[in-house]
This record gives structure tokens, sequence and C-alpha cells, in this order.
């Protein structure tokens, strides 16, 4: 089923999206703070 | 679940009801966006009546989209023979409706007087034309369509273009501008401040009786001096879609079927007293009720061309047994049943996430609302 | 006797549309999915910088989506207005997956988009946000359903050829739904869309890099569209359109012309990786191959064959003759014959139909077609080798090149050091024309591929038009082309001075543009 397999990429794709950009902020919120 | 016999006759209802949405929903942005130039003067007057409808214009547009789609998968004849036939009606038409999603978008997206008088008046002559045409192409069905079939069911038009535009059909056309331009304008009345409210009030108050009469002009047309059809075969709800099948002569007009069902003159009665009593709300300033009484006198006016055509979909004058029934020309019992059961789950839902949507975002826009939020809005 | 030009100029025109249409809906696809990230990290994070991302990036998906709403109509109203024929034969089926996806999809969509950009203020955080992921799935949504028609013009299961009625007629719902060409055609499209909208933020991002400005916001959003991008460029090559040839004919012979393999080899055949293909001699000149790998990519095995070009020639040549014969008792049948023994006979041979009308383009009387015509005819069944050979070249090595620079994007923005690297910023910029030469060369050897079928095995292309004029389709070709032009210019226009003033544009004052000057005009 490749309708199954689109759900689980394209979940997968946003939330390596969004773990992108709340790890890049993290960093940047951390040396903020040393 | 359904035998096909029902089927058929719950996608005639079906296409009526999409054709009433579209002209309620996206006949209310049509009609609002051919008066940008008549009721705006100021640049923001005009972004005023565009910001009546920024938020659901894009919506509304999908009710035009699905009958389309629902034209070709419910009655694949009628698609393809009206669509080829009206060839130029139809590019004319969507050639007009380019310049409104591109219009509503890129107008206010450049500070230059030139270009947003430009964009102003696509916008208006985008919606102009494909009310007149709509109206122009449900009164040629009355005079029938000049195709016929070959022998492997290919329609073949042998009508012109300029054909089209006759005196009748004309009459259905401006009739046509003047319902939707009464429910774009009791829309405005409702929605816009400032300047345009005022305007809006008037043109609702003076195109409610102009429609009326429209009506009563086509409706005496018709009545006295256009033949109608008629099946004169025995009609087989359930046979297989082959509209060469049949016989169908022509009648002294097309009001057989009030005859046999008298009842039928109430739909009459309400087309041409709701846009009276739409003009007279609007007269007296409740323009909540005089855009409700506007959508009515909408759908009374479609149920009633329906119900007028009945069966027929689209009559032909080239060769009458070609002529397209809601009995002849549907697609297959199983397309139409799927087909009916995906609509009434999501029709539903549609209207349920649409109205939410106006509920959101209802207010009155005001000038100064468009000058402080100048960058956010179109 | 349909006219050949008539044939021609329809077959430009919807091809002019459609790839017209075909530059919006990508961006449209991917930048939605950027968007929903985007404001979910404003939602999680709190961070203002988030909200103005969404916001730009959603001003540029507002100038592109609104050519692709206008686009789209024309191809809601062109299979009716230039394929009356075809809109007649196979409504039944086709016609139902275009008008589930006005009721499921496109409606969705359009509402919501007008709820995107003026709800901001009305809309609490999350109902907005899930305003957006909408936008997201309903324009995914629609995607689906186009290529679930479209997917069945390539591989037409699920419906039966009903000689009282003269079109195909469905079957089973649930076999079109699941036709195992639109479940791959659609993976490969959307994630072919979200590389689009990545490359997009990507390569503007880059600019504003490369201009020094803006820098926060732009490493943010290409951090986001790095590893966007990276998961779904994996998911185009790799679940990439190859599996869905192994099923039917007309996907066989695509084939055998992308890769121009004229013979049938003995397993597993060579991947010819350039070359000269040469429709006369039948032969590839200068090819550069690499054993065993077509028969490994093609059959995922390494004993069945890959047929070539001669072999299916020869076998659409069979099927014209049994093609033949349902023709003629097509038309007994329809000519007041109607004998059980007639529809037997039929039903039999109904499945070749298709091969029987290929022959119209030669001969009205279909039954008494020549030795000659025939041979024309099954000729006919394969497209021309060159293009096909050519742009699935072109399109595979714009896709490995992106790949690379998702790659290269996603190492640098996890070593920090994207902001520093100004040759990785050229290269994204410089790639930005990539997804759309890789998805119109894409959409080149689908439907280019598919000829001379409109449904594959089923309407040939040829018999599928309207009854039109020739004069008819030069005006309506020269109104597209004349308005298109005028569209596309202003476009890119809003789009180029959009992008200069980058997110000035918001006029929120926390800008490039307006940290010296304190107002700005709109």
């Amino acid at each position: 089923m490749w309708y199954f397999a689109w759900i689980l990429g394209v979940l997968l794709a946003c939330s390596f999206g969004i773990i992108n950009a709340m790890w890049l902020d993290a960093e940047e919120e951390q040396r903020a703070d040393d | 679940m359904f035998d096909y016999e029902t089927l058929r006759l719950v996608w005639w209802l079906l296409v009526g009801v999409l054709l009433i949405g579209f002209a309620i929903a996206d006949g209310m942005d049509l009609g609002t966006a051919m008066m940008i130039p008549v009721l705006g003067k100021t640049d923001t007057e005009r972004r005023v009546i565009i910001n009546t409808i920024g938020p659901h214009w894009d919506g509304n547009q999908v009710w035009l989209i699905t009958a389309g789609g629902a034209i070709f998968a419910a009655w694949p004849l009628v698609y393809a023979t009206a669509f080829s036939g009206f060839y130029w009606a139809m590019l004319l038409v969507l050639f007009a409706l380019f310049f409104r999603p591109v219009g509503f978008e890129y107008r206010s997206k450049k500070d230059s007087v030139a270009w947003r008088r430009n964009w102003d008046y696509a916008l208006a002559v985008g919606s102009f034309v494909p009310s007149l045409v709509f109206g122009v192409a449900f009164g040629n069905l009355f005079l029938g369509v000049p195709f016929y079939f070959d022998e492997f069911t290919r329609p073949i038009y042998t009508g012109s273009f300029w054909a089209l535009l006759n005196p009748f059909a004309i009459v259905c056309g401006l009739a046509s501008v003047a319902m939707l331009a009464l429910q774009g304008a009791t829309w405005l009345q409702m929605r816009a401040g400032g300047e345009v409210q005022g305007r809006a009030q008037a043109m609702a108050t003076l195109l409610g009786p102009v429609l009326a009469v429209l009506l009563a002009v086509a409706g005496a047309w018709l009545y006295y001096g256009i033949p109608g059809y008629e099946i004169s075969s025995t009609v087989v709800g359930d046979a297989p879609s082959n509209p060469l099948s049949k016989t169908v002569t022509t009648t002294d007009n097309w009001f057989g079927n009030y005859t046999a069902y008298p009842i039928l003159w109430a739909l009459v009665a309400a087309s041409v007293a709701l846009p009276i009593l739409t003009s007279l709300m609007a007269k007296m300033g409740k323009s909540g009720f005089a855009f409700t009484l506007s959508s009515l006198a909408i759908a009374s006016i479609i149920l009633m061309t329906g119900f007028t055509l009945f069966p027929f979909v689209m009559p032909s004058s080239t060769n009458l047994a070609s002529a397209l029934t809601l009995w002849d020309a549907t697609s297959s019992a199983l397309t139409l049943e799927i087909m009916f059961w995906v609509a009434l789950f999501f029709v539903p839902i549609i209207l349920g996430y649409t109205f939410w949507g106006y509920y959101k975002m209802w207010r009155r826009i005001e000038p100064e609302f468009i000058e402080q939020n100048s960058v956010s809005n179109y | 006797m349909i006219s050949e030009s008539v044939v021609e100029l329809s077959r430009w025109q919807f091809a002019i549309t459609a790839m017209y249409h075909f530059l919006f809906v990508p961006l449209t696809l991917g930048l939605s999915f950027l968007l929903a990230i985007m404001e979910s990290v404003y939602v999680m994070t709190g961070k203002q910088i988030y909200r103005d991302m969404t916001k730009f990036w959603g001003k540029l998906f507002g100038i592109n989506f609104a050519l692709g709403v206008t686009t789209g109509l024309t191809m809601e109203f062109q299979f009716g207005t230039n394929w009356a024929y075809y809109s007649h034969y196979v409504g039944d089926v086709f016609g139902a997956p275009l008008a589930i996806e006005g009721l499921v999809a496109f409606f969705l969509e359009s509402t919501m988009i007008g709820l995107f950009f003026f709800g901001w203020d009305r809309l609490s955080k999350v109902q907005h946000l899930a305003v957006t992921w909408l936008v997201a799935l309903g324009s995914n949504f629609s995607a689906l359903w186009i290529l679930i028609a479209n997917g069945w013009m390539q591989n037409p299961v699920g419906a039966y050829f009903n000689f009282e009625t003269m079109r195909m007629e469905m079957d089973s719902f649930t076999e079109v739904l699941l036709n195992p060409v639109a479940q791959v055609k659609f993976v490969h499209t959307v994630s072919a869309g979200y590389v689009t909208g990545a490359i997009f933020v990507l390569a503007v991002s880059s600019y504003f890099m490369l201009r020094n400005r803006d820098i926060p916001f732009a490493r943010r959003s290409f951090a986001i569209a790095s590893a966007f991008g990276l998961a779904s460029a994996i998911s185009v090559i790799v679940l990439g359109d190859e599996s869905g040839y192994e099923v039917g004919e007309v996907q066989k012979v695509k084939l055998a012309a992308i890769e121009a393999e004229w013979e049938t080899h003995p397993a597993p055949a060579a991947f010819t990786v350039v070359g000269l293909p040469n429709e006369e001699t039948m032969t590839t000149d200068y090819a550069l191959k690499i054993p065993g790998a077509l028969g490994l990519i093609a059959t995922r095995s390494l004993d069945e064959e890959v047929t070539g070009i001669k072999d299916l020639v020869a076998h659409a040549e069979d099927r014209i003759r049994n093609g033949i014969v349902a023709y003629g008792l097509l038309e007994k049948l329809r000519n007041g014959e109607d004998t059980p023994e007639n529809r037997a006979a039929f039903s039999e041979v109904s499945v070749d139909l298709g091969y029987g009308l290929l022959l119209k383009r030669y001969t009205e009387e279909v039954v008494d077609a020549t030795e000659e015509q025939i041979k024309l005819a099954a000729r006919d069944t394969i497209p021309k080798v060159a293009p096909m050979f050519w742009t699935f070249r072109v399109m595979v090595g714009a896709g490995f090149t992106m790949l690379l620079l998702f790659v290269l994007a996603f190492v640098f923005t996890a070593k920090r050091k994207v902001v520093q690297t100004r040759w990785l910023q050229w290269f994204a910029l410089l790639s930005l024309p990539l997804p759309w030469i890789a998805s119109e060369m894409g959409w080149f050897v689908a439907e280019f591929g598919r000829q001379p079928w409109a449904i594959g095995e089923i309407l040939p292309t040829y018999v599928a038009t309207s009854h039109l004029t020739e004069t008819d389709l030069w005006m309506s070709l020269a109104g597209f082309i004349g308005l298109y032009t005028l569209f596309l210019v202003i476009e890119i226009y809003l789009m180029v001075k959009y992008i200069r003033k980058g997110p000035s544009a918001l006029q929120t004052g926390r800008y490039h543009f307006e940290q010296n000057t304190a107002t700005q005009g709109a």
C-alpha cells in the first residue's frame, strides 16, 4: 500500500523539519545562556 | 440500495442543489466584484468591497468547479455535448474567470493607481461576463440546441457562437446578471461600511424590481412565443443511457408540466415576488433579511428553470431524438450510487466548515479597518 | 473522418495548458506543508520569528496559488470543450474522481486558504494552526484524486465496455481507487512537490544570506527546508515511478521507450546510461551500458525479461487483428443484430476494441483494414523514443542534483556552517529552476509516453477529440497562450518584488529594510 507509505512518509518529513528547527533554536538558546 | 430510476432522479436534484449552491455563494462574489467600479469611488472603498469577500471567494468558487465535476461524473453526455457545443461561450467564461483569482490576489500588491484601476476593471468584466453567459446558455436550452449524435454517440454541434446571442437568450442573460448583482448588492449592504453601504443599499433597492421585470418578460415570451419539447415514447427509467432510443416531439410551449402540476405556479410567483421583497427589505435597511430573501429568490429561479425543462436537460433542435434528458444522459447506476454517498457524506461537512468560516470572519468591513491593515488585506 | 490537424492542435492545447498548470501545483503541494511546519514550531515555541516566517512564505504561497487556481479552472473545463468524445467514452469512470476531488479536497483547501490569510486575528493560535494543516491536507488530497483519475488513464482497471451505451463503465470503484499506477504516481508526484517547495525555500533563503540580510530568518527557513526536502527527495527517488512499469501494456511500452530497449535481451537486461536512439534502424548508437542494471531496477529480479520495442510492436499487431474482430461485432450489435451469440463473441474480444480503434487514423472501415494499415497502427503504439529517452534522463539528473543539495544543506545546517558557506548558498540559489525542469520532464515522460492512447489500450487520442474546426483551435490556442504569458509575467514580477523585500514586506518593523528608515511604503 503506497498510500500508507505516504502517510508515514509525510509525517516523518514534517516532524524532521520541525525537529531540525527546534534543535537549532534550542542550541542557540543554550549558547546565549553560556 | 436505490434503483437506477430513483438514482437518476436524485442526481437531477443534486445537480440542481450544486447549481443553487454555486449561484448563492459564488454568485454573491460575481455580483460583488462586477460592481467594484460602480459602487467604489476611491481606492479604499474598492478595497472595502473586495475585502468583504476576501476570505470567502476562493471557497465559493469551488461550487462552480464541483458542479462542473459532478456534471462530468453524473451526466457525462451533457458535459461532453454542452461544453464542446458551446465551445466559444465556455472559453469566454473561462477566460473571464481567469481574471478573478489573479485580480483578487494581485490587485493590492502594488501601490500604483493604474495597476489597481486595471485590475478593478478586470475583476468587474471577469465577473460580469460569466454571469451573462450562464444566463444566455440557459436561455438557449429552452430554444433547443443544434446538435446530434453520430452512430458512435459522438456529439456534433451544428450551430454557431453568434446564434447563441438571440434576443430571448439575451433577456435570460440579463436576468442572470441582475440576479447575481442583487445577491452581491445585498451582501455588500450587510458587510461593507462607509459610503459603499449606502450605495449598495440603493443598488439592491433598484435591482429587485429590475430582476422581477426581466423574469416576467422572459416568462411571458416563453409562454406565448417559444415551442416546447416532450418525450413521445414511453420513458423507461432504468434503461441503459442511450439518448437515441427515444422519440421527442415539439409542443405549443414549455408549460406542459404546469398543466400537470399546477402547484409549480407557486415557484413562478415566488420567483417574481422574492426579488421585490428583497428590494423592500434593502430599502428598509434590513440587510440580513434582504440577503436571505435574495438567496431564496436564486433557489426559486433555478428550481423553476429546472422544473420547466424537466425531464429535459438539453433539448436538441437539429435532431429531436438526440435531446439529453435526465433518464438517458446519466452515468451507470454504480457511479451514480457511489457519487450519491460521497455527496451525502461530504456536502454537510462542507457546509459545516463554510459556515464556521463565515462565523469567524463576520464583521462589517469599515474603510478605517482597511487603512490600518493595508498590508494584510487585499 | 477526423481532421489530423484538429487532433494535433487539441493535443498541443492540452499539453500547453496542463504543463503550465503544473508550474504552480508542485510549489503549492510542498510549500503548504512547509508553512504548516513553520507555524507548528511557532505554536510550540511561541517564538515570533516563526509566525513571521509563516506569513512571509505564505505571501509567496498566495501569489503562486492564485495562478494555480486560475489554470486549474482550464483543466476542469477542457475535457468537455476539447475532448468531448473522451468525456462521453470514459466519463462514467474518469468523472467520478474529478467530482470527488471537488467535494472532498478542493473545497477544504480553498475554504481554509481564505481563513489562513485573513484569520490571523480572528482565530485562536491552535485554530489557525489547524487551518494551515488543513490547507496542506486539502491540496494533497486534491492531488490524490487527480492522480487516481490520471492513473486510470495509464492503467484503466475496474471498468468494462458497455456496447449499449457505447462507453466504458465502472464495475469496481475499489480497483480504480487502489490502482497500483495511481498509488505510485501519487506518492511520486506529491514528493516531487515537497522537493519543489523545499528547493524554493532553500534558494530564496540563500539569496537573503548572500545579501547578508535577515540572517536569523533565512537560516531557520533554510534548516526547515533542508530537513523536509531531504526526507522527501529520498522518497521521490526510492518510491520513484519505476515499480509502476510492471503493470499494463502501456507502462511496458513506456519503459521500453525510456530505456530505448529495442530488443528483448536475455535477463537481466543492461541499463543504457546515454546513447543516441535511432528510430530508423531501431538501434541505439554509441550506447554506454551498465550490464544487468535495467533488469534489476525494472523487474526487481535477475531472471525476468524486460520486453523490447520490436516484440511489443509484434504483440500490438496481434491485438489489432483481434480489435478488428471486436469492432465488426460491435457494429453488428449496434445495428440490430443483438443476439446472445454476438454478445458472447464480443465479450471474448472486447478488451482489444481499443486496438481496433487505432486503425481509425488510417481508415473509416476498420473491418476492411489492409495489412499495411495494420502495420502502421502497430508501429503507432510506440511513442517516439528519443524524446522519452532524453527527458527521462534530464529528470533523473535534476533529481540526483537536488538530492545532493539536500544532503549538503542538511549536513551544513547540522554543523551550523550554512551562513558562512557561500558556495553552498550559490548552489542552492542556482538550483532554483531544477524542480520545475524535473516536474515538467516527468509530466512529459508520463503523458507523451502514454501516446497514442488517451486511455491506455482503450481509447486512442486520435478519436477522443471534440467536433471542432481548425480555426476554433488556432483561436483558442492563441487565447490561452496570450493570457497565460501575460499572467506569468505578472506573477514572476510580483514574486521577485516580494522576494527582494523579504520579510520586510510584512511591515512589522523587525526586518532589514525597516531598521534604518522607520517607515516604508506598501
